[in-house]
C-alpha cells in the first residue's frame, strides 16, 4: 500500500464568512489510498459549504491517479457552487502536465508557490 | 463452339456492369490505388476455385459431400438443410477472408480499418462477379430464358451483390481491428473492458496477448460473416425473400455507417523510425488514458477530444490517442446506426455530450474573472509579499492575515 499524507491547516481570516484551508498532500495518491484520503477533503467541504477557499500544496505529491483527478474535479464543483475557490501550488512538472492535458488547469489555476496561490485565492473576482 | 464463346463473353460483360458500378460508388475515394483494387477483384474471382474444387472432390471422396452425408445423419429436413447451408456459407467466407489476410500480409495493403472493409468488399464483388457469370447468367443465356435472366440479373446484381458486400465488409471491419490490435486493445482496456475471450485464447494457446486479441477479432468477424450469410441463404432457400432483403438492407446500412466513421479512416500504420518520443512518462500517460477511457464511458466526448488534442501536442505519434479522439468525434457527430436510422425517419435526436470541464471553463472565461498573466510583477503582489515576509519574521507560526486593512485585498 502506498503512502499519502494530508495535513490541513486553518488560515486565519478576519472575515468570519470566509474559510481558508491550506491542504498539503505528500506521497502518492493511488487506488490503495485515494478513497480514504478523499473523505478527509469531503469532510472539510461538508463542514464549510459556503465560501470555502482551498489551497492545495502539491509540492511533495509524487503521483496522482485518475480517480484522484476525478475527486479534484468534484471538489472544484462543490466548492465553487458555495461561492468558494480552489488553487494549487507547487505542483511537480508531471502533475502539472497531467492536469494541463485533462484541462483542469482551465478551472483550477496552478501557482509556482504558496504565496502566489494565497494572493490569487484572495483576489476578488 | 463459337456460340459458347459468345455466351461466355455476353455473360462476362453483363455481369461486369453492375459490379463495376458497385466498385465505383463504394471505392471511388480510393482511386489512388487502382492497381490494388484490380488485384483484389481478380483474386476475389479466384476464390471461387477452391469451392468448385471442393464440390468436384465429392466425386472422388463422397464422404465429403455435405448434400448426402448430413441428411444421412440428421433426419430432420429443415435442420439438415440449414446445416448444409451454414457449412457452405462458412466455407465461402473462410476462402474470401483468407484472400484478404494473404494479400495484406504479402503487400501490406491495409492501413486503416476502412481499407480492410473496402478491400474485403472488392474481393467479395470479385466472387459475386464469378458466381453471376457461371452458373447463373451463362446458363440462363444458354437456355434462352431471357425473362429469367432479367429477373436474376437485377436481383443478383443488386441484392446478392449487396449481401456479399455486407458479409465480407463485416469480416473486413473485424480484421482491420485485429490488425491494429495494439491501439484497439489499449482503447478497449482503458474503457474498462475485461477482454475475457482474448485472455482465454492467450492462456489456452500460450499466445502473446496482442496475438490472442487479433485472433479473437478475426474469429469474431468470420463468425458474424458466416452467420449472416447462413441466415440470408436459409431465407432464400425457403423463399422468404422479404426477410432476406431486410437482412441485406440493415447489414448494408450498418456497413455504410462504419465506412463513414472518422475512426475507421485513421491511418494506424506507424513508421517506427519516424516515431517521436512521448514527452510523458508512461505512468503519467496511463493516468490520462484511464481518465479518457472513463470519460468515453460517461459520454464526455468534448472533454475527451480536448484532452486528446492537448496530449497529441506532447505525443504526436500516439495512435491510441488519435483513436480515442476520432471515436469521440464520431460519437459527437452521431455517426452510429441509431442516429443515422433516426435521421432517415426524420426523428434524429441531438447527441448527448455530458462533458464538464469544457463547459465549466467556458463559464469562467469572463473578463476580469482571472488574474492577469503576470500578476507576480504587479506592485500589489510585491506589497503582499513584503507584508507576508514581515509577519513571518515576527511570528514563525504565521500563515496569513487577511484582516480588512490587510494586504490590499
Amino acid at each position: 500500500m502506498t503512502e499519502a499524507h494530508i495535513t490541513i491547516e486553518d488560515i486565519q481570516s478576519a472575515d468570519p464568512q470566509k474559510h481558508i484551508k491550506l491542504i498539503t498532500i505528500a506521497g502518492q495518491l493511488d487506488e490503495s489510498n485515494v478513497d480514504e484520503k478523499a473523505q478527509e477533503i469531503y469532510t472539510i467541504i461538508n463542514q464549510n459549504p459556503q465560501s470555502l477557499f482551498m489551497i492545495f500544496d502539491f509540492g511533495k505529491l509524487e503521483y496522482m491517479n485518475s480517480k484522484s483527478i476525478g475527486y479534484l474535479t468534484d471538489w472544484y464543483g462543490k466548492v465553487t457552487q458555495g461561492g468558494g475557490k480552489i488553487a494549487i501550488a507547487q505542483a511537480k512538472q508531471n502533475i502539472n502536465d497531467i492536469l494541463q492535458v485533462v484541462g483542469l488547469t482551465q478551472l483550477i489555476p496552478i501557482y509556482n508557490n504558496i504565496d502566489e496561490a494565497k494572493f490569487a485565492v484572495l483576489n476578488p473576482q | 463452339m463459337e456460340k459458347k464463346y459468345l455466351l461466355w463473353s455476353i455473360a462476362i460483360v453483363v455481369a461486369f456492369i453492375p459490379i463495376f458500378t458497385w466498385i465505383y460508388f463504394l471505392i471511388r475515394k480510393d482511386e489512388k490505388r487502382k492497381g490494388v483494387i484490380f488485384a483484389m477483384f481478380f483474386f476475389g474471382i479466384l476464390t471461387v476455385a477452391p469451392l468448385l474444387l471442393f464440390q468436384y472432390s465429392w466425386k472422388l471422396f463422397p464422404q465429403l459431400n455435405v448434400f448426402t452425408v448430413i441428411p444421412g445423419k440428421i433426419s430432420n429436413i429443415i435442420i439438415s438443410s440449414i446445416l448444409i447451408i451454414a457449412i457452405l456459407a462458412f466455407m465461402e467466407e473462410v476462402f474470401k477472408q483468407w484472400l484478404v489476410r494473404f494479400a495484406d500480409k504479402k503487400w501490406l495493403l491495409v492501413k486503416s480499418v476502412n481499407d480492410s472493409i473496402r478491400l474485403s468488399i472488392v474481393a467479395a464483388l470479385g466472387f459475386s462477379f464469378a458466381e453471376n457469370v457461371y452458373p447463373y447468367f451463362f446458363q440462363l443465356l444458354g437456355s434462352g430464358d431471357y425473362k429469367g435472366l432479367i429477373g436474376a440479373y437485377f436481383f443478383r446484381s443488386l441484392f446478392t451483390a449487396g449481401a456479399h458486400i455486407f458479409f465480407s465488409g463485416i469480416f473486413g471491419y473485424y480484421y482491420g481491428i485485429g490488425k491494429f490490435v495494439t491501439n484497439y486493445r489499449d482503447e478497449a482496456k482503458w474503457k474498462g473492458k475485461k477482454l475475457y475471450i482474448a485472455r482465454f485464447i492467450c492462456k489456452i494457446f500460450r499466445m502473446p496477448q496482442d496475438q490472442a486479441y487479433r485472433e479473437e477479432k478475426i474469429l469474431q468477424g468470420l463468425l458474424y460473416a458466416g452467420i449472416f450469410h447462413s441466415v440470408y441463404n436459409s431465407f432464400m432457400q425457403y423463399n422468404m425473400i422479404i426477410p432476406a432483403l431486410v437482412v441485406v438492407l440493415i447489414g448494408f446500412s450498418y456497413l455504410m455507417v462504419l465506412l463513414k466513421r472518422a475512426s475507421g479512416q485513421l491511418n494506424l500504420v506507424t513508421d517506427i523510425s519516424m516515431r517521436q518520443e512521448s514527452k510523458f512518462q508512461k505512468k503519467d500517460e496511463e493516468v490520462i488514458f484511464e481518465l479518457i477511457g472513463q470519460w468515453m464511458k460517461e459520454k464526455k466526448y468534448s472533454d475527451v477530444m480536448n484532452a486528446c488534442n492537448r496530449l497529441l501536442q506532447k505525443d504526436p505519434e500516439n495512435n491510441t490517442v488519435k483513436l480515442f479522439k476520432t471515436k469521440a468525434q464520431d460519437a459527437i457527430q452521431g455517426i452510429d446506426i441509431y442516429h443515422e436510422a433516426t435521421e432517415i425517419i426524420g426523428t434524429r435526436k441531438q447527441v448527448e455530450d455530458k462533458s464538464t470541464i469544457g463547459i465549466e471553463s467556458v463559464k469562467i472565461k469572463k473578463p476580469g474573472q482571472n488574474l492577469p498573466q503576470n500578476f507576480q510583477d504587479s506592485e500589489k503582489y510585491g506589497k503582499f509579499l513584503e507584508e507576508e515576509k514581515k509577519k513571518k519574521e515576527a511570528d514563525p507560526t504565521y500563515k496569513l492575515d487577511i484582516s480588512p486593512g490587510g494586504p490590499g485585498i
